[in-house]
C-alpha cells in the first residue's frame, strides 16, 4: 500500500514480506504539519531514531532555521519525537556528542541498506561504461546538498584535481552560480538515478568532500559499482565504509590531489568489501533485525530476521 | 574497435572529445544512442549544426546538455528557452552565452529554479538581479548571493542575516562588501567563517583575524590564502604545529627562504606540501626530489613549476606512483611522454594515453595496448584525428 505522500521524517521498518513489524523510524525533527502524523504512528508504533539529517537529532539553525538556540544544540533532544525515540540508529563516531544518552544506539545507518545487485545493474544495462573521468562529485542545487555535500571545500578540491589534470565529473551544478569553468571540469545537470550510477560506474573515483552529511547513500552506491571513494576525513557518518580496500580520506584542499593519486595506484576492491562487510540490503537488514530483537518488549519479536526502513507496509504481521 | 573489451562502449567518449573531428561523430551512430548524442551535445567543440540539430532531439537530456554546452549558438539556445521542460530553462538561463533579450525574458520565468539560474547568471543585467533580490523564493535570493558579479544594492537586498545559508553564500562571493565580511568573520558556525577564509577576495586583514581563529580548519584555511600577511605566514612556518606548518607549505606565497626550510621539515606531510607548490625554489626542489618517502617525490614529480631535468630523474624513480605524477604533469615533453609509454604499468601508459602533449606515434603505440584503461584514455584524451579514429573503427 503506497504512502509516498507520508511526511519525509517518518517511515515504517517492514520485514521481508513488506509487512510492518511494528517499528517505525524518526529521521529528522518535525514541522509543524507534521506533527500529527508522527503522532498517530507512534501510538501504535515503537519509534526507532534514524540520524539521516545533518546532525539530528542536535539541533542547529541550517537545518532548523530561526530556531534561535542554536548555540545549545543539545536543546533538540528536548523536543517530544526525540523524546519518543527509545533507541538510535546512528551513524557517528563519537556518538555520545551527537546522541541523547540513555536510548540504546546501534551503528547502522539507511545508507547500509544498499542494493548492491540493483545499483550494478541499473549502471551496466548498456553493457561496462568506459572510464571517461577521473572522478565523480556529486551535489544538487538545494541548500542542503550546498551544506551536506560541502560545495565550498568541493570547489576547492575539484579546482586543485583539475589543475593536476584529473578529470572530474560535477553533477547536479549545472545551472547554479560560481561554477569552476576549467576544460578538465564537466557539469551535468541532476541526473536520472540510473544515469547517475552509470556515470559513476564511468569515473575512477567517486569523490565526497561532504561534511555534515550523515552517510550518504552514493557512498556505499559507488562501492557498489567497484568505484573507490575519497572521502572529507571529517564527514558525519559513512567514515566506516572508508578503508585501504574500499578508498582513502583527505583533510582539505591541500592534500587532495595527492590522497586521489595514492588512491589510484592502491589495491582496491570495493565491491568485495561491501558484500564481505554486510553493508548490502540483506546482511543490513539482519543486522537491524537483530537489534530490534535486541530491543525486546514483545514475544513476537524472536521471531523477526529481517527489518528494513520502507516508504510503504503491507498490514502488520 | 570502438569497445576496449566486451561491454565498453567508447562511442560517448569519443563524442565528447574535443578533438575528435565533425566528421567522426557523424560517424557514431548518433542516430542510435541517446548516450552518445548527449555525450556529443556536451563537446565544446562541436560543429555549431550539430548542436542546432540536437536542440531539437526528441530526448529532453540531449537537448538540456545542448542547452549547457557555451557554445550553443544562440539562435538554437534562445529557441531552447521556450521548452517546455524548466531545467532545460535553468541551463539557458545560467549559459554565459545567452543573449540579454533572453536572460531578461527568463528573469520572469514561472519556475523559480529558472529564476534562480538568472539570478546567478553574472551577465544578468543589474536592474533584474535587484528585482530577483527580493524575489518570494528563497532559492532566487540565494543565488543572488551567490552571484559574483552583484552589485552591493542587490546583495544588501537579498541578505537575510538570520538566515543561516543566506551568510554561507554572502561570505564565499568575492563580491561581498568588506563590511559584510568583517561582520561574518566573527560569526558563531565553523563554515561561515571557513567560507571567508575560502573567499578568493578576503582581505589581509580579515585572514590576520581569521589564521588565529579558534577552529584549526579555519586557521589553516586563512594560512593557505594567498593574500594572507606575509609575517603571519613566516611565523607559522616556524611553529611546532604540522597542520599549520602544511597550510603555509601550500601557500603559493610562502616567501623562498620558508619554503626551502619546509622542504626539510620532519613531517612528510609538510614536505609534501612544499613539493606541490608551484613556488617552490629550484634548490628546495632538488632536495625534495631525493626525500625518502614516495608521496614527497611523487607531489614534486607532479608539479607543473618542477625544472625539466628533475621532472626526467623522477621519470626513472622505482615507485609507480612517482612516475604516475608526471604521466599526468601538464608540462612533461613529448620525449619524456613516448619513453613512460613503455611503462610496466597500466596507469602510467593510461596517463600518457590521455597527456595532450603526447606525440601521435605514442598514441599510435599505445592504441595496441592491452590495458582497457589505457584504450579508454585514447578515447577521451588523445587529440590525434588519425588514432581516434582507428578507436572508432
Amino acid at each position: 500500500m503506497p504512502e509516498d505522500s507520508n511526511p519525509w521524517p517518518v517511515r515504517w521498518i517492514v520485514d521481508a514480506r513488506w509487512r510492518d513489524t511494528g517499528f517505525a523510524m524518526l529521521r529528522r525533527a518535525l514541522k509543524d504539519d507534521e506533527r500529527d502524523f508522527f503522532e498517530k504512528v507512534a501510538a501504535d508504533h515503537r519509534i526507532i531514531g534514524f540520524t539521516h539529517f545533518g546532525p539530528f537529532p542536535l539541533n542547529h539553525d541550517a537545518y532548523i532555521p530561526r530556531v534561535k538556540n542554536s548555540s545549545n544544540p543539545k536543546a533538540g533532544w528536548t523536543r517530544p519525537e526525540v523524546k519518543a525515540c527509545e533507541a538510535w540508529a546512528h551513524c557517528f563516531r563519537d556518538p555520545g556528542r551527537y546522541l541523547p544518552p540513555d536510548p540504546p544506539r546501534m551503528l547502522i545507518s539507511g545508507s547500509d541498506f544498499t542494493d548492491e545487485n540493483a545499483t550494478w545493474k541499473a549502471a551496466h544495462a548498456d553493457g561496462r561504461p568506459a572510464k571517461r573521468w577521473d572522478l565523480v562529485y556529486s551535489c544538487l542545487p538545494t541548500w542542503l546538498n550546498e551544506l551536506q555535500k560541502n560545495w565550498d571545500l568541493g570547489k576547492a578540491c575539484v579546482l586543485k584535481l583539475a589543475d593536476a589534470g584529473a578529470r572530474i565529473v560535477i553533477a547536479g551544478r549545472a545551472g547554479v552560480p560560481g561554477l569552476p569553468r576549467h576544460p578538465n571540469i564537466d557539469c551535468v545537470p541532476k541526473l536520472p538515478w540510473s544515469v547517475f550510477m552509470r556515470v559513476t560506474a564511468a569515473s575512477r573515483v567517486a569523490f565526497l568532500p561532504n561534511w555534515w552529511d550523515a552517510s550518504p547513500c552514493v557512498l556505499p552506491q559507488s562501492l557498489a559499482l567497484d568505484v573507490p571513494v575519497l572521502v572529507n576525513r571529517q564527514i558525519l557518518g559513512g567514515w566506516k565504509y572508508v578503508t585501504p580496500q574500499t578508498g582513502a580520506f583527505f583533510d582539505d584542499e591541500s592534500d587532495v590531489v595527492d590522497a586521489f593519486f595514492a588512491l589510484l595506484d592502491a589495491a582496491v576492491h570495493p565491491r568485495d568489501w561491501l558484500v564481505e562487510n554486510g553493508y548490502t540490503q540483506d546482511a543490513s537488514a539482519r543486522r537491524l533485525a537483530a537489534e530490534l530483537r535486541a530491543l525486546g518488549g514483545s514475544a513476537w519479536l524472536d521471531d523477526l530476521d529481517y527489518a528494513i526502513p520502507a516508504d510503504f507496509r503491507r498490514p502488520s504481521a | 574497435m570502438s569497445t576496449a573489451e566486451a561491454g565498453a562502449d567508447l562511442r560517448p567518449s569519443l563524442a565528447a572529445n574535443p578533438y575528435t573531428p565533425a566528421e567522426l561523430i557523424e560517424r557514431l551512430g548518433l542516430a542510435g544512442s541517446a548516450e552518445v548524442r548527449a555525450a556529443a551535445a556536451t563537446n565544446p567543440s562541436a560543429a555549431p549544426g550539430l548542436l542546432t540539430e540536437l536542440a531539437v532531439d526528441a530526448d529532453d537530456a540531449v537537448r538540456r546538455y545542448v542547452a549547457g554546452n557555451a557554445s550553443c549558438p544562440p539562435q538554437p539556445l534562445a529557441k531552447l528557452a521556450d521548452d517546455e521542460i524548466a531545467q532545460i530553462r535553468v541551463e539557458v538561463a545560467a549559459s554565459p552565452a545567452a543573449p540579454a533579450g533572453v536572460i531578461e525574458k527568463l528573469a520572469s520565468d514561472a519556475d523559480k529554479s529558472v529564476r534562480a539560474a538568472v539570478a546567478g547568471n553574472p551577465r544578468c543585467p543589474r536592474p533584474r538581479l535587484l528585482e530577483l533580490a527580493t524575489d518570494p523564493e528563497a532559492r532566487v535570493r540565494h543565488c543572488v548571493l551567490q552571484n559574483a558579479e552583484a552589485a552591493p544594492d542587490a546583495l544588501a537586498s537579498a541578505y537575510d542575516p538570520d538566515d543561516f545559508m543566506s551568510r554561507l553564500f554572502l561570505a564565499r562571493n568575492p563580491a561581498a562588501a568588506v563590511v559584510s565580511l568583517e561582520v561574518l568573520v566573527n560569526d558563531p558556525d565553523i563554515p561561515i567563517r571557513l567560507a571567508v577564509a575560502r573567499n578568493r577576495l578576503a582581505s589581509p586583514v580579515l585572514l590576520r583575524r581569521l589564521a588565529r581563529d579558534a577552529d584549526e580548519t579555519v586557521q589553516t584555511a586563512a594560512l593557505r590564502h594567498p593574500s594572507c600577511p606575509r609575517p603571519l605566514v613566516i611565523h607559522a612556518a616556524s611553529l611546532n604545529d604540522q597542520a599549520l606548518r602544511r597550510a603555509v607549505a601550500g601557500n603559493p606565497m610562502c616567501p623562498p627562504a620558508e619554503l626551502y626550510q619546509l622542504a626539510a621539515d620532519s613531517a612528510a606531510a609538510v614536505r609534501r606540501a612544499a613539493a606541490g607548490n608551484p613556488s617552490v625554489p629550484g634548490t628546495a626542489a632538488s632536495l625534495l626530489a631525493g626525500d625518502a618517502n614516495a608521496g614527497v617525490r611523487a607531489a614534486l614529480a607532479g608539479n607543473p613549476s618542477v625544472p625539466s631535468p628533475l621532472i626526467a630523474a623522477l621519470a626513472s624513480d622505482d615507485e609507480t606512483r612517482v612516475r604516475h605524477r608526471i604521466a599526468f604533469n601538464g608540462t612533461a615533453g613529448p620525449a619524456l611522454l613516448a619513453q613512460l609509454a613503455y611503462d610496466g604499468e597500466p596507469n602510467v601508459r593510461a596517463g600518457i594515453a590521455r597527456h595532450r602533449a603526447a606525440a601521435a606515434a605514442t598514441h599510435r603505440h599505445l592504441l595496441a595496448d592491452p590495458a582497457a584503461s589505457v584504450i579508454e584514455s585514447l578515447a577521451f584524451g588523445s587529440r590525434h584525428e588519425d588514432v581516434l579514429a582507428a578507436l572508432a573503427g
